[in-house]
């Protein structure tokens, strides 16, 4: 009951067709991405040259503005440290396939752990004590933050996803309710805390505040932690598979709970470095996006930490530029998020080519990925 | 029973396992064979630092003695064919010279060719004094390769057979219902 014999020419190829790569050289890749970012300039340009602009003149300011002087260069690196820490801090729980989306909150909570000494224990300790105690309490609540949805997802296996997400939401409650209540500046009209006296500042070096020397510290840590000690191998295990987890052994509610209380340990401190070494005070936007921009960075560096580091400053220049040009050529914040969401898009999407290959219809391609 | 794997170690038992989905559950499919070895061996040796030469020189010696067809001792294991990867993780339960080795379904989905040397080595550790459980539903390889035979039908044990007597009949039946009744002897 077959129908009637399909002819060889009866099939027409598809006019793109998609393989994947087997293996690609560390130089193709590195064309490929050096492509993408030309093509995104390319489209960039076309959006700049629609609000009338001068492209050129436009990313040569972003550059200026991003590097060309010495406070530029500090306020570029002031962007990038806490993204670069977050996105250290979400590389463990992502290596875990643990969808840890609430850096955001557990900056948050570092950073209100730390303004409290900062606020009402300063006069009561020396400044070294107080920069430690500070950065403790900051790594602990970051961590007792992160742990809470670790229980869960290991107890009762919730949505960790969700929970890390709606914690973000309470813990950005928290801050207000001081702000407006309890820790609101004596005598203030507008609701804000007070600015840190100077020994809850942050010490500086080369002009920016010493978080940058802890962070890139913190980059070779994480670096050998994930690469090679045995939690680092438990944790990749894990995020493989649970099963094969079990069967070696393993006890994965302790290792979720362990790696996730680490994870938002360092988002702690992010939080810790942006209110004694940026804000010098506590704020609603204290952690400001920065636990969600830190998710892209650490994707885009595919979890490798030195990798991060890369991103993290391209991600900066790109943020501090796009300040510059909308104060230099009045173009709007939201046309200059899209001209950096634009770029991200070809950075992101270039991954693509270099997984996969496009042939176009007719090319005799005998070999198979 | 309803121990962990490592309080059966603590007993002093060495038991190896061969899972039935070996890619789901006995290895971890995007790591080299490196790293898989490493997975029942890793806690070993003092300090934070996990130790890669040992499972290092046990890759290497699988793939020498078992004939692993393989690019590198790191490629993926996900990436080896069905045959070379139960060589894999039947090399590395082996290499733990264990006194029980369970094995469920070790040669499913693999070519005749792979699935004789999968029997060649569960017959060498039977020599070597390894308790072997077989997990199977071939009937041919059931009898070929057993000493005794223990059938389950429905949840229940229907009955113990010798493997050297045993007949395909005399199994086949007692995996049915139909041995419940009468078909006892």
């Amino acid at each position: 009951m077959s129908g009637p014999a399909k002819t060889p020419e009866a099939h027409r190829e598809p006019l793109l067709r998609i393989a994947k790569r087997s293996d690609i050289s560390i130089g193709a890749a590195w064309l490929i991405r050096i492509a993408a970012i030309l093509c995104a300039l390319l489209a960039g340009a076309v959006l700049i040259l629609a609000l009338g602009h001068n492209p050129v003149a436009v990313y040569r300011d972003m550059a200026e503005g991003a590097l060309a002087t010495r406070t530029t260069r500090v306020e570029t690196v002031k962007i990038a440290v806490p993204l670069l820490g977050a996105a250290l801090a979400i590389a463990p729980a992502f290596k875990m396939r643990f969808w840890n989306i609430g850096a955001e909150g557990q900056i948050m909570a570092g950073a209100i752990a730390a303004s409290y000494f900062a606020l009402y224990q300063y006069q009561n300790m020396s400044r070294p004590a107080l920069m430690i105690c500070m950065f403790l309490a900051g790594a602990i609540a970051g961590g007792i933050w992160g742990l809470i949805p670790a229980v869960f997802k290991a107890r009762w296996g919730t949505n960790e996803t969700l929970f890390t997400l709606m914690f973000n939401y309470i813990i950005l409650g928290v801050e207000k309710y001081l702000q407006n209540g309890p820790w609101r500046k004596a005598g203030s009209g507008f609701p804000k805390i007070a600015m840190f006296t100077a020994e809850a500042k942050l010490p500086k070096l080369l002009g920016v505040h010493i978080g940058w020397i802890m962070v890139l510290a913190l980059v070779v840590l994480m670096f050998v932690y994930l690469k090679y000690t045995k939690q680092g191998y438990e944790i990749a295990v894990v995020g493989e598979s649970v099963r094969t987890a079990q069967y070696a052994g393993m006890n994965v509610p302790a290792i979720i709970m362990r790696t996730m209380f680490l994870s938002g340990a360092i988002s702690g401190i992010v939080g810790c470095l942006q209110v004694a070494g940026a804000d010098y005070t506590l704020t609603e936007g204290t952690a400001g996006g920065v636990g969600f921009t830190a998710i892209t960075v650490a994707w885009l560096a595919k979890l490798n930490p030195i990798v991060m580091v890369l991103i993290a400053a391209a991600l900066a220049v790109l943020k501090k530029g796009s300040h510059t040009i909308q104060t230099n050529f009045k173009i709007p914040a939201s046309a200059a998020e899209v001209l950096t969401g634009t770029i991200l898009f070809f950075m992101l999407g270039c991954e693509f080519f270099i997984s996969y290959r496009l042939i176009a219809r007719g090319r005799k391609e005998r070999d198979h990925g | 029973m309803g121990k962990n794997p490592i309080a059966i170690r603590r007993m002093g038992i060495s038991l190896a396992f061969v899972p039935e989905d070996r890619l789901g559950m006995g290895l971890v499919a995007g790591m080299g064979m490196v790293d898989n070895m490493m997975l029942r061996s890793y806690r070993r040796g003092k300090g934070i630092f996990a130790d890669r030469k040992p499972p290092k020189q046990l890759a290497e010696e699988i793939v020498d003695r078992l004939e692993v067809v393989t690019p590198g001792v790191t490629t993926p294991v996900r990436r080896l064919s069905g045959g070379n990867v139960q060589k894999v993780l039947v090399g590395r339960e082996i290499s733990s010279s264990p006194t029980v080795l369970m094995a469920a379904y070790p040669v499913r989905g693999l070519d005749i060719n792979s699935s004789y040397t999968i029997y060649r080595l569960l017959n060498e550790e039977k020599e070597a004094g390894v308790a072997v459980l077989y997990i199977g539903e071939d009937l041919d390889v059931l009898l070929e390769l057993c000493d005794r035979i223990l059938v389950l039908c429905g949840g229940r044990v229907s009955g113990v057979v010798d493997g050297r007597t045993a007949t395909k009949e005399e199994v086949g039946l007692m995996m049915t219902h139909m041995a419940g009744e009468g078909g006892r002897t």
